[in-house]
């Protein structure tokens, strides 16, 4: 007699968001540990999440997150935070250096550096089907692209003085924009406003003489250059 | 899609970006493979430091750099590992040390090294569990890097010197590294780029499928590692008249606006046999034929360097053929062109050879 079995549960769309959420943060810790700059500070690895948003289509690929909340402090995305948590819980992600930031007004948050837990039996496999390991492992083929995106950004990144890669972020073309104030929303897409960064990306090439290309990766190492004169007023 | 190039951007100066644009000379090469990218950036690391003499180096005169896709998980295999951080902006001391670093060379941990003797430096990394990665020895009393591309213990894939001055950019120095490169990486088959000859059949004299392609990506690869920080070197720029194989950005000298064209290398095959494209045997290829491409490349070196106002424009043709007695630059075709051509671009034949036994017969001692 054939057993009767359970129909498939359709997976929400507030599941997938989580399990994309999940599978964005250990790509972008991927990068980050390939760039030697992991493990990452919570700042940080959030201002990477931003940096990769606004300047995503330099690579043609669409932003992850379409709006973050502008704040003094830097780019923060409250859902990324979270999964970053389960995923320490989950033993696919260490931290390390834990501690208590007051908030000005009352309460407190938690501040740590995050890295890949390499000694997880399951980091291998998930991070060959996010598409870091090749498109015959990678679950969705174009995932390759975003990987390859963001290990480009992270390389680029990498290359300021630690001083700069903190204020990378709030140096951006985008996130300093005067127009927009703290407690704001900014809009990567559909833009609101034009992507200031990415233009000023692509303006580079105007830089160069006729029939001279710049690539895609190329363009990310001097916006980033670029990012770390903005720290210092240039 | 990316947006558009737009008019300058509010809060964002164009001299600032353009000098930012000028940082291209000394931008790693994104567009190369890891292995070749990072070569270069320890090239670049060793370089600069040779150039400054050394600072803060003790009495060790040996250097390991090694490739880790993973720095950090490399480096908890390695005893007393310390973050090593913008490598090119410090003073870190380099000898008596390895490195695990980025595919950049910027980022990653270090550690000192348990021996002096290169033999036992090898023997001892080849037994990591990252021994088989890419790495690159540095020797700092004989000035020369070493690279075992496949582990330490495989054998040596390249050799360079570290140049404690930076080449000349001028055309003299352009023929001194052209010279260079044919010596040490197309003389022989044995040391040439893939697609230049026919697989097992270099010694008749077949061409491969892709000559002037492998040539113009290994020059490419090797004029950014000798001119690095002087000259941003660009593959198959499009023009009105037709592709230029390789192009030489410059720096303005008087660092007002982007870069500018300072040169341009054309480069051109003449061979004996060209390789069929649908298969079968090779197909002859006359001396008509040979001249016409040469003057083709006369013709598009010229007209680069009039209309892109480059201080230099040469013509490097590389002769694959099996009787080289005859010169493809004194053919009528080539003559008719050059009478067109006022001044006419620098002209070079450089021979290359079906064997090294070959190359040795005429006169010339295999690379080292």
């Amino acid at each position: 007699m054939a057993q009767s079995e359970a129909p498939a549960r359709q997976i929400t769309d507030e599941e997938l968001q989580l399990l994309r959420q999940r599978g964005r943060i250990l790509l972008l810790l991927d990068a980050a540990e390939r760039a030697a700059v992991a493990p990452l500070s919570t700042d940080r690895l959030h201002a990477l999440a931003f940096l990769a948003d606004v300047l995503s289509p330099v690579w043609h690929l669409p932003a992850f997150d379409q709006v973050v909340v502008k704040s003094s402090g830097g780019p923060f995305y409250p859902e990324l935070q979270r999964e970053m948590d389960r995923l320490v819980a989950a033993g696919l992600l260490e931290v390390t250096n834990i501690r208590y930031i007051p908030r000005p007004r009352g309460g407190a948050r938690i501040e740590g550096r995050y890295g890949l837990r390499f000694g997880s039996k399951h980091l291998e496999d998930l991070l060959g089907r996010l598409g870091a390991r090749g498109p015959e492992a990678a679950l969705d083929p174009g995932d390759v692209q975003v990987h390859a995106f963001l290990v480009e950004l992270a390389g680029a990144l990498a290359r300021l003085p630690n001083a700069e890669v903190d204020r990378a972020a709030t140096s951006d073309v985008t996130y300093s924009d005067r127009q927009i104030d703290n407690n704001n929303l900014i809009y990567m897409a559909p833009a609101a406003r034009s992507n200031r960064s990415v233009e000023t990306a692509e303006r580079f090439a105007t830089f160069m003489p006729d029939g001279a290309n710049l690539s895609p990766g190329e363009k990310l190492y001097l916006y980033a250059t670029y990012l770390g004169r903005r720290v210092h007023g240039g | 899609m990316a947006a558009e190039i737009t008019d300058q951007i509010a809060d964002v100066s164009d001299a600032d970006l353009a000098a930012v644009t000028r940082t291209l000379v000394s931008q790693p090469d994104v567009d190369t493979d890891d292995r070749d990218r990072f070569f270069g950036q320890v090239q670049t690391l060793v370089e600069d430091r040779a150039r400054r003499e050394w600072p803060g180096e003790n009495d060790a005169g040996v250097s390991i750099f090694v490739r880790a896709d993973y720095p950090r998980q490399a480096a908890s295999a390695l005893r007393g590992a310390k973050p090593s951080a913008d490598m090119i902006g410090t003073n870190e001391p380099l000898m008596g040390r390895v490195f695990l670093l980025d595919r950049n060379a910027s980022q990653g941990w270090s550690a000192e090294l348990p021996s002096t003797d290169p033999g036992e430096i090898i023997e001892w990394l080849g037994a990591l569990p990252f021994g088989g990665s890419q790495v690159i020895l540095v020797y700092r009393n004989t000035l020369v890097m070493i690279e075992r591309a496949n582990g330490a213990q495989q054998g040596m894939t390249r050799r360079e010197p570290i140049r404690a001055h930076p080449p000349p950019v001028t055309r003299e120095g352009l023929f001194e590294a052209l010279d260079d490169f044919h010596m040490t990486h197309v003389l022989t088959p044995q040391n040439c780029p893939e697609g230049l000859w026919r697989k097992g059949h270099a010694e008749a004299y077949h061409a491969g499928p892709t000559p002037e392609v492998s040539l113009q990506a290994q020059l490419r690869t090797f004029l950014i590692g000798r001119f690095r920080r002087q000259l941003r070197v660009e593959r198959e720029i499009t023009t009105e008249i037709g592709r230029i194989d390789i192009g030489l950005l410059i720096p303005p000298a008087d660092s007002i606006g982007g870069l500018t064209y300072w040169g341009v290398v054309e480069l051109k095959v003449v061979k004996s046999f060209r390789h069929p494209k649908k298969g079968g045997d090779p197909i002859k290829v006359g001396p008509l034929a040979n001249a016409r491409d040469v003057a083709k490349g006369v013709q598009q070196a010229y007209a680069f360097r009039k209309n892109r106002g480059c201080a230099c424009a040469v013509l490097e043709i590389y002769d694959m053929r099996v009787d080289k007695k005859v010169d493809p630059r004194e053919h009528e075709e080539v003559k008719r062109v050059l009478a067109t051509c006022t001044p006419p671009p620098d002209m070079r034949l450089m021979p290359l050879f079906g064997s090294a036994q070959l190359a040795r017969d005429a006169g010339y001692f295999p690379p080292p």
